[in-house]
């Protein structure tokens, strides 16, 4: 019975997020749809901006939120739950990037990803933010990568270049390649000039060509 | 500001090679090429605004973490809350195997099916050596999109598995074990399943979301859960079939 009433007041609206996970853990069944339930769209923007795909993301979303549903008893109160839920769909994500590049002739379609699910009259309504996802969507997944982990997301170039496994300094390389992509494509730059081709075009990155065929998944 | 002049094989002053800026900011070259090119672009107005650019960039994609996030697609949701709504009556809260500190390990959804079978027996009843029978899951929600075949775990096949043993009185039970299974069993891959569902009156678009080989009543069998429109994870349609597609149960039953 006290669990019982324990378990209706954790799932109250007014519950912390921590409180939501301590309940689970103590075996309320309701407190984790609740927390799924404030999380999910958010987890999904992760989810989608890094893997672009949709139907993909939907998949990394899914083994993260029941990785955490399993492991929600090893969750430490001194963290917070957006940081820990983060980081696990992160790597789900990175989990799929990484099975991705196992199979290198699989293409995957052109589309960004606000474009299956954003009407495109939406888009212009939206637009600044939605621009740029596209813009985000364009870039190669070696560049979008890892800017969508420290500019988006906020991790460290330290913690990128640990989740992707390769060095400092190629993580700072390929944002630095991304962010100027980007800054061409969204108009930033007042004299593109010559370099106008760039959403397509191949860069000259004479520095990342040892670990590119490792990111060649498209 | 040509390509052919970017990176550190570009020249390190007007005309600037964007790339050269780009790796100047993020902090990409060495100390003595960093300090040695910040003298010359913070008294260069054009470098300067290349700069600029590239922090308006940065700051453009911070602000996307906490722009309001667009809804995840219903159908995405749905199959969502009918996987942890499976997990939750398996039980699935880790007792053992600790992750790393703060974070869970990701489930590699293919291997988790895989260790789930095996501890799949006591939760629906004896299973018979006779013939396999598949029970099959489905979400009935058309997809928008193609996945390319990227995002899909590869089918566990059989995994070892044995047939899950189905009865008319536990197909509620069941349905948990087959959700997020691809399993075809006879009906071999998902054209034959979608040809199956097809023969049984479901619509061609009818999208699953597990299907596994069963003995229903002691005999093989295939079994479908399939979600049903507008209802939650907690009421979906099953379908179990013959080795050769023909029906022995089509009923919505309640999770």
């Amino acid at each position: 019975m006290a669990t019982a009433l324990y378990a209706v007041r954790v799932t109250a609206a007014a519950s912390s997020d921590a409180d939501l996970i301590a309940a689970h853990a103590a075996g309320d069944q309701h407190a984790f749809s609740e927390l799924v339930r404030r999380h999910r769209d958010r987890m999904w923007a992760v989810a989608l901006r890094t893997l672009r795909d949709p139907e993909e993301a939907a998949d990394a979303l899914q083994e993260a939120f029941i990785s955490a549903f399993r492991a929600a008893g090893s969750f430490r109160a001194e963290s917070q739950v957006t940081t820990w839920l983060h980081r696990i769909v992160v790597n789900a994500c990175l989990d799929r990037v990484r099975r991705r590049q196992a199979r290198p002739t699989v293409a995957l379609p052109e589309a960004g990803p606000g474009e299956p699910v954003t009407p495109r009259d939406a888009m212009a309504e939206r637009e600044t933010r939605l621009v740029v996802q596209t813009a985000l969507a364009e870039l190669s997944e070696e560049q979008r990568v890892p800017i969508v982990l420290v500019d988006v997301e906020g991790y460290s170039v330290a913690e990128t270049a640990k989740m992707l496994g390769i060095a400092e300094g190629t993580v700072k390389s390929r944002c630095a390649r991304g962010r100027a992509k980007l800054a061409k494509v969204l108009g930033h730059l007042r004299n593109p000039d010559a370099d106008a081709n760039v959403p397509g075009g191949a860069v000259a990155d004479g520095r990342d060509v040892p670990h590119r065929r490792h990111w060649e998944g498209r | 500001m040509t390509d052919e002049h970017r990176g550190t094989g570009g020249p390190e002053g007007p005309p600037w090679s964007v790339d050269l800026l780009a790796d100047l900011h993020a902090g990409v070259l060495d100390p003595a090429q960093s300090a040695r090119l910040w003298a010359r672009v913070n008294v260069d107005p054009d470098a300067k605004a290349v700069i600029d650019a590239l922090s308006s960039v940065q700051a453009t994609l911070g602000e996307l973490s906490a722009a309001p996030a667009p809804p995840m697609p219903a159908h995405f949701a749905a199959r969502l809350d009918a996987a942890l709504a499976a997990e939750a009556r398996r039980g699935g809260l880790a007792v053992q195997d600790p992750p790393r500190p703060g974070i869970a390990p990701v489930v590699d959804m293919a291997e988790a099916r895989r260790k789930r079978g095996k501890r799949t027996a006591w939760g629906v009843g004896l299973l018979t050596a006779a013939a396999a029978a598949v029970a099959v899951g489905y979400g009935v929600l058309p997809k928008t999109e193609q996945t390319g075949g990227v995002a899909e775990p590869a089918p566990s096949a059989t995994s070892g598995d044995a047939p899950l043993a189905v009865s008319r009185g536990n197909v509620g039970a069941a349905t948990s074990e087959v959700t997020n299974r691809k399993e075809y069993g006879p009906l071999k891959d998902e054209a034959g399943l979608k040809r199956c569902l097809t023969t049984n009156g479901f619509d061609a678009k009818t999208s699953p979301i597990g299907v596994r080989p069963v003995t229903f009543d002691g005999k093989s069998a295939v079994m479908s859960v399939i979600l049903v429109p507008g209802e939650g994870p907690g009421l979906v349609q099953v379908l179990i079939v013959a080795p050769d597609c023909t029906q022995l149960f089509n009923e919505k039953i309640g999770r």
